[in-house]
């Protein structure tokens, strides 16, 4: 025994007190594992605490007798424990999982090393046995199947939702569009008639009969812009955006000309200090910020000075920064950050018409392209308005 | 020769064909404009179905003013119905829609239409409009062979 591991049970190893406890604490915390150690023939010479409880033999029920009696008949019968101790001799190790047998006849599933043993000299004299009790480990795995099969269900309630979310912003999103042409079709109407109105009896109406007509005309046409507003705000929070290199100089000089329409006056208030550098952007959507920017730039100027807009670019580490400068009234600093919220507007309809949008439609389309936006001004000083863009890599 | 200038409306909306009607009468389109309210109307118009059997008094148009939004069947289907007849299938579509949708407009062209345009609501745009199809599709635009 003397070339064998010190196998007793933990208790016995413990009340030593020597270096033997240890071992018996280490045999305790591996405490579902039953050790076995056998003769070169198989019978049972010595055992751990474990052993006893996962078996259910006591010690004197079991030394000595062959280790068969942990298999069940049918394994027995087709000659499972002879091989298996061949099999550990031939390879140096065997190693299964399947069925044994408890001492009042109950199955478990064991995990099951066999190790053959030999002295000093050589000389086989048997075969150490490590059986593990896999009952509790199955059942973890069920409880972990369990865990497993909850977190799917929730991942599922998650994704369920998810796109219920998607599907409900859709249909708002299409219910905002289709309000929007909707109210577009009785707004027809309105504009159509009042213009045949004025035009197939405006003879019969006497001047008051007819500035009514023209109020009919005039509310319909702010109502026409408020709706188109309404729709490209819609429209910049819904579409996707691909964002790829874009040529800010040709599209601002696009977007002048789509502003002044052959004005020259118009263009010649517009300065743009050329070079500009190319930027990450979606095309249409940056076509749709400046054209507002600039409109905007050109709108707010006291009566009787002419506009003044300057447009620059600064290049700041790998972002390009577009300034929009105007001569116009100016922002007191409490109004600077309202401007960008839609229908926020600083002005009577009267001198300065519009819908309060456009600024929202910048922020908005800005925040879509992944960029920034923002003003710095002083009443009566004008405006510097700017927004910030990654740089395009011009060697691409 | 009538058959060269009827022109086929499917509209639902009697305002738009009132204003439609009224711009093309301004703009001098020697037409004679033809207005069906449905989808299964153009069919019925278009294959020469029922009361519309008689060509003399229904001549196929020279082009077809379509509306997307109808009743029954909606203007795409009617679209692409249109595509499939063989005596008829070249008949050119305009469609005049109040959707500027992109999802309409591709669909449209990949359903056959000619030409999509989007109706406005100043009435001085309609007039530019209707002074802009009259000069497109009735004089310009060369007429296909039809059957």
């Amino acid at each position: 025994m003397s070339a064998l591991p010190d196998l007793r049970p933990p208790q016995a190893a413990r009340s030593h007190g020597t270096s033997d406890g240890r071992l018996g604490r280490a045999v305790q915390c591996v405490s579902d594992y039953a050790i076995y150690l056998l003769d070169a023939g198989g019978c049972v010479t010595s055992w751990n605490g474990c052993a006893e409880r996962m078996e259910g033999y006591q010690a004197h029920e079991i030394l000595g007798r062959h280790f068969s009696v942990f298999y069940p008949p049918e394994e027995v019968e087709r000659g499972a424990p002879a091989a298996n101790l061949q099999a550990a001799l031939v390879t140096g190790h065997y190693e299964d999982e399947s069925w044994r047998l408890r001492k009042d006849g109950s199955r478990f599933l064991a995990s099951v090393a066999i190790t053959p043993l030999y002295d000093r000299q050589g000389k086989h004299t048997g075969f150490s046995k490590i059986t593990r009790d896999l009952t509790e480990c199955s059942k973890r795995m069920d409880r972990m199947q369990v865990h497993t099969s909850q977190v799917e269900a929730r991942s599922a309630e998650l994704e369920r939702l998810t796109s219920a979310l998607q599907e409900a912003n859709r249909a708002m999103e299409s219910f905002a569009y289709s309000v929007s042409h909707d109210l577009r079709a009785p707004l027809r109407a309105m504009w159509g008639f009042a213009e045949v109105l004025q035009e197939d009896y405006g003879e019969k109406l006497d001047e008051r009969g007819r500035r009514y007509t023209r109020s009919v005309m005039e509310a319909a046409r702010r109502m026409d812009e408020l709706i188109e507003d309404l729709l490209a705000y819609s429209r910049l929070s819904r579409v996707e955006m691909e964002l790829s290199p874009v040529e800010m100089e040709a599209t601002l000089r696009e977007v002048v000309e789509e502003i002044c329409t052959g004005d020259t006056r118009c263009k010649r208030s517009i300065t743009v200090a050329a070079p500009l550098p190319s930027v990450i952007a979606h095309r249409l959507t940056l076509i749709q910020v400046l054209t507002n920017l600039l409109s905007n730039a050109l709108k707010f100027v006291a009566s009787g000075t002419r506009p003044q807009v300057r447009v620059f670019a600064e290049a700041r580490d790998r972002s390009i920064r577009l300034w929009v400068e105007d001569n116009g009234l100016g922002i007191a600093p409490e109004h600077l950050q309202r401007i960008f919220l839609p229908f926020e507007r600083l002005h009577g309809p009267a001198p300065y018409p519009g819908t309060g949008i456009g600024l929202a439609i910048v922020s908005k389309g800005m925040e879509r392209m992944g960029g920034t936006v923002g003003v710095e001004s002083e009443l009566g000083r004008g405006r510097r308005f700017w927004i910030e863009l990654p740089a395009a890599d011009e060697s691409q | 020769m009538s058959t060269a200038c009827t022109i086929l409306l499917v509209e639902d909306n009697q305002s738009d064909v009132f204003l439609v009607e009224r711009a093309f009468l301004k703009a001098k389109v020697p037409h004679l404009l033809q207005v069906v309210e449905d989808g299964e109307q153009a069919v019925a118009y278009l294959s020469g179905a029922g009361p519309y059997s008689d060509r003399s008094r229904f001549p196929l148009p020279v082009f077809v003013l379509l509306d997307l939004k109808l009743p029954r069947q909606s203007g795409f289907e009617v679209l692409e119905w249109l595509r499939r007849q063989p005596a008829i299938r070249r008949v050119p579509v305009v469609v005049l829609t109040s959707s500027n949708h992109i999802e309409d407009i591709d669909r449209a062209y990949d359903s056959g239409a000619n030409s999509y345009l989007v109706k406005v609501a100043d009435p001085i745009a309609v007039a530019e409009l209707a002074r802009a199809i009259e000069q497109y599709w009735v004089n310009l635009n060369q007429q296909p062979e039809l059957g």
